[in-house]
């Protein structure tokens, strides 16, 4: 499979140098320690060697050039850059408005309180608590933060989120079963 | 009606070469319609026809053979951040049957992925001039419509696709 580059010669970077540093080194620490709020680095197989890197972060709205974010993602991969077919770095709005994360990961307990009251006979506090851990989960598998502090656990392909999915309850088997993959519709009949 | 199995779910994954054969089939039926007067009919199936040729050109120079949702929407996503190195303009747009931004990203990939030879780089300019001239008639909306479409309109849609599915493995 053909990996595609972005010649020098046909496109410039706008990025200030010291930006570009700053996050080329963040994007790389994530590789070693997951932050909070840091990019959701996704790498989806092919079924070739060559891979996908999809990188959802909201710092992306900095970074207004397709060139520079593609760049900055290759640069992160240093030598194993040859097997990356695409790179696409998106902001969380992005990927939402243009259905790259599609399947999303919730737990029954977070849609309905009531729900967890009644299946596990927790009461208030403790429904405090699963919710926290919960929300724990989602973070650690990847789940993206948004402003107002919530987590979405979302993927861009159906065995991606079938494979977190079948983690987290084999993870965790208090919340068992609650754990399911949720399926967007598209907006679009497109081809 | 139970015992009639449902169509939607025996939708198998697109490959490219199932979309080039669709392309062939929907330009065949555009041809029957045509015969038959039902010029609007026929140019609203001719605008898939284009579109999967494009798709199907676009998808097998990137090396895949199998084509699903996914995929798709990262590709497409792709060419509605990059834009073309000769005019800045971005290479599709966010229509969701974007004839001409197939052709672009399509000539954009092929230039990217190096060593076109100037008849191919011609050829893929051509694409990009006949998918304008395509959807200088043609639209999705249009199954909606009572518009009359003329000969001349549709023949010029027509002359299109036929040079599409001719160029096929060739784009």
């Amino acid at each position: 499979m053909p990996v595609i580059r972005i010649s020098d010669a046909t496109t410039t970077t706008t990025l200030p140098p010291e930006v570009r540093e700053s996050l080329l080194t963040r994007l790389k620490n994530e590789f070693k320690q997951s932050t909070e709020g840091g990019p959701v680095i996704f790498e989806i197989p092919l079924g070739t060697e060559c891979f996908d890197v999809l990188v959802v972060w909201q710092e992306w709205a900095r970074v207004q050039s397709a060139e520079d974010r593609t760049r900055l993602i290759f640069d992160v991969y240093g030598d194993d850059q040859e097997k990356i077919a695409q790179a696409l770095g998106v902001t969380y709005e992005e990927a939402i408005q243009q259905q790259l994360l599609p399947y999303t990961i919730v737990s029954a307990f977070e849609k309905n309180h009531k729900f967890a009251w009644l299946a596990c006979n927790k009461n208030e506090g403790e429904i405090e608590k699963l919710l926290a851990d919960i929300r724990n989960d989602k973070r650690a598998n990847g789940g993206i933060v948004l402003p107002n502090g919530q987590v979405e656990l979302r993927f861009p392909t159906r065995a991606m989120a079938d494979n977190t999915c079948e983690k987290l309850r084999a993870e965790h088997t208090e919340h068992n079963l609650y754990w399911s993959v949720v399926i967007e519709a598209a907006v679009s009949d497109q081809l | 009606m139970d015992n009639v199995p449902s169509l939607a779910v025996h939708m198998a994954p697109d490959t490219v070469r199932q979309l080039e054969q669709a392309a062939e089939k929907r330009s065949e039926e555009a041809e029957c319609l045509k015969k038959q007067n039902r010029f609007l009919a026929a140019l609203y199936l001719y605008g898939y026809s284009v579109e999967m040729c494009l798709a199907a050109a676009y998808f097998r120079s990137a090396g895949f053979q199998e084509i699903d949702d996914d995929l798709r929407r990262r590709r497409m996503a792709q060419a509605r951040q990059q834009r073309h190195p000769d005019d800045g303009e971005l290479l599709m747009s966010s229509d969701p049957h974007p004839l001409v931004g197939w052709a672009r990203f399509l000539e954009w990939q092929r230039r990217s992925s190096g060593g076109l030879k100037p008849r191919e780089a011609n050829r893929l300019r051509e694409a990009v001039q006949k998918a304008r001239q395509v959807y200088k008639h043609w639209r999705p909306e249009l199954r909606y419509k009572l518009t009359k479409v003329s000969l001349a309109q549709l023949d010029e849609v027509r002359q299109c696709v036929h040079w599409f599915i001719k160029q096929r493995g060739q784009l």
